[in-house]
């Protein structure tokens, strides 16, 4: 009881009034207001399963790379949500929400056809092609961190990156091409039978960024590095 | 009633498997030990297990006071695994289907061990982590796959304490692994090391590699004890486990966790995970050493299943493989 | 058994053959059926032929290099004791 108490006193005052909407592997995702704006606050809260200076380390440096990255990839035109507070103490990030959003997943999950999804992996593409070319590596690429925004004209596509906690600062290509790597490996293993959506989605990686040939050709090393692996045991 | 006998020797244990309609009924096991410092290598361990696999064979027999013609198909590792004591396993499988009568069955390691995971823990739709000397993945079942999740980008998570264990020399006996986990619960002081998660992948060989060249110095210099290093490597590598695994059940909305393969059935491993599963509402499942470990039996639980839904192997399609990806096999026995 | 170089068109390849008699017919072919699923290594340029006449497996391979022909006689005379063994202790065959 006193130790419930205790648990309870550390919650910041804004968690409280706010809505749990989902657990990730890294942090609760609540849905509040902040200033009179609809936010998603997102709480890296201590992990009791890792050595306490893991956890430390962690999360505070994901929680600032996050930070660093939207910012990164919002100066270059990107689509990532607003900033609008980091409280370092409890690890808490505000974020604008993107309302009447759908993840690209769910989206992929409802398509009658791949054939309606073709603009969609272009897009995915460019716009990866375009976060590559500022050097930011988002390090946990899925159909769930990317969020889709039903628009009013059809030919646009509003496509928003989140969950930029493991995202880092690199030109090399070796980053970018474990990049999509990661990003190949959870958009076949969620969505099966979709190798050619996917095929689209580099071609049109390729033809949107002058550099990534170079990627590329580390993307199929990486291929190559899994399939050669030894698996003993 | 189906009886199947599974052959599984594709790293450095021998074992042989009856399984009758989900019941264990012998599994015995043989394990190829070698001095500190050393890996196995493939013409050893091929070796080793030529001269032991007939009498486990007979062994597994006499256990569950079996005939051979009680045995209704001979399941057999077709791979991943080393080449020359797959062949060896596959040699002596071909041979007594053929003098028994008996259908052969090739099947797939990994999914072994998934399938005896789950007839133990009678979990329902689990994600799986599948860790051992050879492979490390998280893996969940859907339209008729193990789907990949997470992986690996380089060795295996077994295979990077085995190699440190060889650069400290501790004893393979009776295993390296096993060795670590007890020198870890002495071990006071937490050494940070480099720690690499990618979404649902992982990378291991930058830890090797740092604790290959810190390891010698941090030790003479008395900087930290070999109990100290065993601890801060296993606090590391199972942080990363229980996060990736912790990510793809929060990508595919699961809430069972099952640990299958050599490496599952360190204790510390499951607690970390268990209080991962507790912090979300989730049920872990594991087994112990006789069924996570390199098995017989795992190889006859997956053959009963493939079995049961019409799979044979005829013998010119036996051929072993060292490759052979988990998400290759088309899963008929389940929805 | 014999082991020569033989001349095959203008490429010298090494040659092995081996003969091994079983009881019976049934168990020559069990054997061969055990011992030719799995393909030689495609480097090395190695081939192996294995065929039954009545009671006799006989092997033929070629190969360009000694140390590979080597390897694989090796190998494979290590899995003929297997099958052979493996015959004593859990046959005959059943009948069919």
């Amino acid at each position: 009881m006193a130790q419930s108490n205790s648990l309870k006193a550390c919650v910041p005052a804004y968690l409280k009034e706010a809505q749990l909407i989902k657990q990730g592997a890294e942090a609760r995702v609540y849905r509040a207001t902040f200033l009179g704006r609809p936010v998603v606050i997102k709480e890296r809260f201590t992990k009791l399963y890792r050595h306490p200076e893991v956890d430390e380390k962690l999360t505070r440096r994901r929680t600032t790379q996050e930070v660093r990255s939207i910012l990164r990839c919002r100066r270059a035109g990107i689509n990532a949500p607003v900033v609008y507070f980091v409280d370092y103490t409890t690890h808490c990030i505000f974020l604008e929400d993107i309302v009447h959003s759908v993840s690209v997943r769910d989206h992929i999950a409802s398509a009658q056809t791949p054939q309606h999804l073709q603009a969609l992996v272009e897009k995915i593409g460019e716009v990866l092609a375009q976060m590559h070319d500022e050097d930011v590596i988002h390090g946990d690429l899925t159909t769930s961190n990317m969020l889709l925004v039903p628009g009013a004209e059809h030919q646009h596509i509003h496509l928003v990156l989140i969950d930029f906690g493991l995202s880092y600062i690199s030109a090399l290509p070796e980053d970018k091409g474990v990049d999509l790597y990661v990003l190949e490996k959870a958009f076949l293993s969620t969505h099966p039978k979709t190798e050619t959506l996917f095929e689209r989605l580099l071609k049109s990686y390729s033809a949107s960024s002058k550099k990534s040939s170079a990627v590329i050709k580390k993307l199929d090393e990486v291929r190559l590095r899994g399939r050669k692996r030894s698996m003993v045991g | 009633m189906t009886v199947v006998i599974g052959f599984e020797g594709s790293a450095n244990k021998i074992g042989v498997g009856i399984i009758r309609d989900g019941e264990v009924l012998s599994n015995p096991r043989r394990t190829y030990i070698t001095p500190p410092g050393q890996g196995f290598l493939p013409g050893e361990t091929a070796k080793h297990h030529r001269s032991v696999i007939l009498t486990v064979l007979q062994e597994a027999l006499d256990e569950a006071g079996l005939k051979s013609a009680d045995i209704d198909c001979v399941a057999y590792t077709k791979g991943p695994g080393m080449g020359a004591p797959l062949v060896t396993v596959a040699v002596v499988a071909r041979t007594v289907a053929q003098l028994w009568g008996k259908p052969l069955l090739g099947v797939n390691h990994c999914i072994g061990h998934i399938e005896m995971g789950r007839l133990i823990t009678n979990a329902q739709n689990p994600t799986v982590l599948y860790v051992s000397g050879g492979n490390t993945q998280v893996i969940a079942y859907s339209e008729r796959r193990y789907r990949i999740f997470g992986e690996t980008i380089d060795i295996a998570v077994g295979n990077c304490l085995d190699r440190f264990a060889r650069v400290i020399k501790i004893s393979n006996d009776p295993s390296p692994g096993y060795n670590i986990e007890q020198m870890a619960k002495k071990g006071t002081k937490f050494i940070e090391l480099p720690y690499t998660v990618k979404g649902m992948d992982v990378s291991f060989s930058g830890i090797l590699s740092y604790i290959e060249d810190a390891a010698h110095k941090m030790l003479s210099t008395s900087q930290c004890t070999p109990e100290d290093l065993c601890f801060s490597l296993q606090e590391t590598l199972f942080a990363m486990l229980v996060e990736i695994t912790e990510r793809a059940m929060a990508h595919c909305g699961s809430q069972e966790v099952l640990i299958v393969g050599g490496v599952g059935c360190n204790l510390r491993l499951q607690e970390m995970m268990g209080v991962m599963c507790k912090e979300r509402g989730a049920r872990i499942f594991a087994t112990d050493e006789s069924f996570c470990i390199d098995n017989g039996a795992m190889i006859a639980q997956a053959g009963w299943e493939m079995f049961r839904s019409g799979h044979i192997t005829e013998l010119s399609d036996s051929w072993i493989t060292q490759r052979y990806r988990t998400d290759e096999v088309e899963v008929t026995w389940r929805d | 058994m014999a082991t020569c170089m033989s001349e095959n068109g203008s490429e010298r390849k090494l040659e092995f053959f081996l003969k091994v008699p079983f009881p019976s017919e049934r168990e020559a072919i069990i054997a061969l059926q055990s011992l030719s699923p799995d393909p030689e290594p495609r480097k090395g340029g190695i081939s192996k032929h294995l065929d039954v006449s009545g009671q006799t497996l006989s092997v033929r391979w070629t190969a360009d290099e000694a140390r590979v022909l080597r390897v694989s006689v090796s190998s494979f005379l290590d899995h003929l004791s297997l099958v052979m063994e493996t015959m004593d202790a859990f046959g005959p065959p059943v009948s069919q």
